[in-house]
């Protein structure tokens, strides 16, 4: 009897001393960013940003590609662009017509899936060229992405080169249920622009 | 008289023959000859391994048996477990995989290193105090290492078998001699491995234990 509750006690001990991540590390904001090597980022004077947010939600059955409004994001970003020097332009829907040398999209993803930017053309030589798609690898649920692109480069069909990425993972848990886009009440606006306020600040280089 | 006599000389010789052939194999079980210890370890990770892991490890445990083949040597066997965690609010590392070059990723980070070690053990005791056996030790074996790192739900980990050695200095303070030997083990230990933990080779650590010693 006693060794039964001797062993026990050990296991109770050792289960005890066998933890997992802390909440703030499940939940917290995690961040890659990406620059093409040799950009010149005092060259660029000004910037814009697509206040439309495409999303591509893997969590059903189909894969299904909706937009939602992220213009309550483009003040995080517009303020960490202009610290860095840069002057916002006025987003025109178009990056032919926008007059902005660094055009930033926003891209969320739900699901785990393989992720194309759109309407850009990477520099990865070995992701190929699929005009107007770059593979940018697999993200997981709940990911914001900003590309950031030049206009100087721009190509046919609008593509332009790549300069940056940003992609702020497990952020948008909150941002978006399938069905119920994006209003505001089911946001977690906090977390999503502490994502990209951290996106900037491990991206030094980018300085006018 | 004279047959309780060599009666009684037999018996004192095969008894001493007894002894003789317990005390020239140390792997027989002599119960005023051998040590069973049990150690709490207080371990601070070093070199590279400090930057892994920098937080004191107040998790580690080991069991001893060490067998006197000499009466200043004992040789004996261990196992051990050591784990060292540790919470980061946020980390900040290079990324350059083949998916991803010229990156910088950040986020909170959840590390930790578990440590299985089974050595042989070798001590040497100073002196010959009844009360206070300082002695010297090395343990030489194997050990399992496991190491895991989280952000998120992304997790990576690395498992590895490798090389443990250990020396160390310590004392024994015994507390109660008779048929039953008690005493308090203290010691203070260097172990270097050939574990890997993320991007750090070569983990090492220095321990301060204490444990409770007894044999009969």
């Amino acid at each position: 009897m006693n060794s039964r509750l001797a062993a026990l006690a050990a296991a109770a001990l050792l289960a005890s001393c066998i933890e997992g991540a802390p909440s703030s590390v499940v939940n917290g904001v995690a961040v890659v960013t990406q620059s093409t090597p040799n950009t010149n980022w005092s060259s660029f004077s000004t910037f814009s940003v697509d206040p439309t947010v495409a999303v591509t939600d893997a969590t059903g059955s189909t894969v299904t590609n909706t937009t939602v409004d992220g213009s309550q994001l483009v003040p995080t970003i517009a303020t960490n662009m202009t610290q860095r020097g840069y002057t916002q332009v006025t987003w025109t829907g178009n990056p032919t017509t926008t007059n902005a040398d660094l055009q930033i999209k926003m891209q969320a993803t739900l699901g785990s899936q393989s992720v194309y930017y759109p309407g850009y053309c990477g520099w990865y030589p070995y992701y190929g060229c699929v005009p107007g798609w770059t593979y940018a690898g697999t993200y997981n649920f709940g990911t914001l992405i900003l590309t950031m692109g030049n206009k100087a480069g721009v190509g046919s069909g609008g593509t332009l080169p790549l300069v940056w990425t940003g992609a702020g993972y497990g952020v948008l848990s909150q941002y978006y249920t399938p069905g119920v886009p994006s209003t505001g009440a089911n946001v977690n606006y906090g977390k999503i622009q502490a994502a990209i306020n951290q996106m900037f600040a491990i991206s030094p280089y980018i300085q006018k | 008289m004279r047959t309780s006599i060599v009666r009684i000389v037999i018996a004192a010789v095969l008894l001493a023959g007894t002894a003789r052939a317990a005390e020239e194999s140390w792997m027989s079980y002599r119960p005023h000859q051998t040590v069973f210890v049990v150690n709490w370890e207080i371990s601070g990770p070093i070199g590279g391994f400090s930057n892994y892991i920098s937080d004191t490890s107040l998790r580690g445990i080991s069991f001893e048996a060490r067998s006197f083949v000499r009466d200043q040597l004992s040789l004996g066997l261990s196992f051990s477990w050591n784990r060292f965690d540790q919470t980061f609010d946020n980390v900040v590392v290079p990324v350059n995989t083949t998916s991803i070059t010229n990156g910088t990723a950040s986020g909170p980070v959840f590390r930790y290193a578990d440590g299985f070690g089974i050595r042989g053990l070798a001590h040497y005791y100073l002196g010959h105090s009844q009360m206070l056996q300082p002695y010297l030790g090395v343990g030489i074996g194997g050990a399992w290492n496991y190491a895991y790192q989280q952000v998120a739900d992304l997790t990576s980990s690395q498992s590895n078998f490798n090389f443990i050695v250990s020396p160390e200095v310590g004392a024994m303070i015994w507390l109660a001699h008779g048929a039953s030997n008690a005493a308090v083990n203290i010691a203070f230990r260097y172990t270097y491995t050939t574990a890997t933990a993320g991007r750090e080779h070569d983990l090492q650590w220095l321990s301060g234990i204490v444990g409770l010693a007894w044999g009969y």
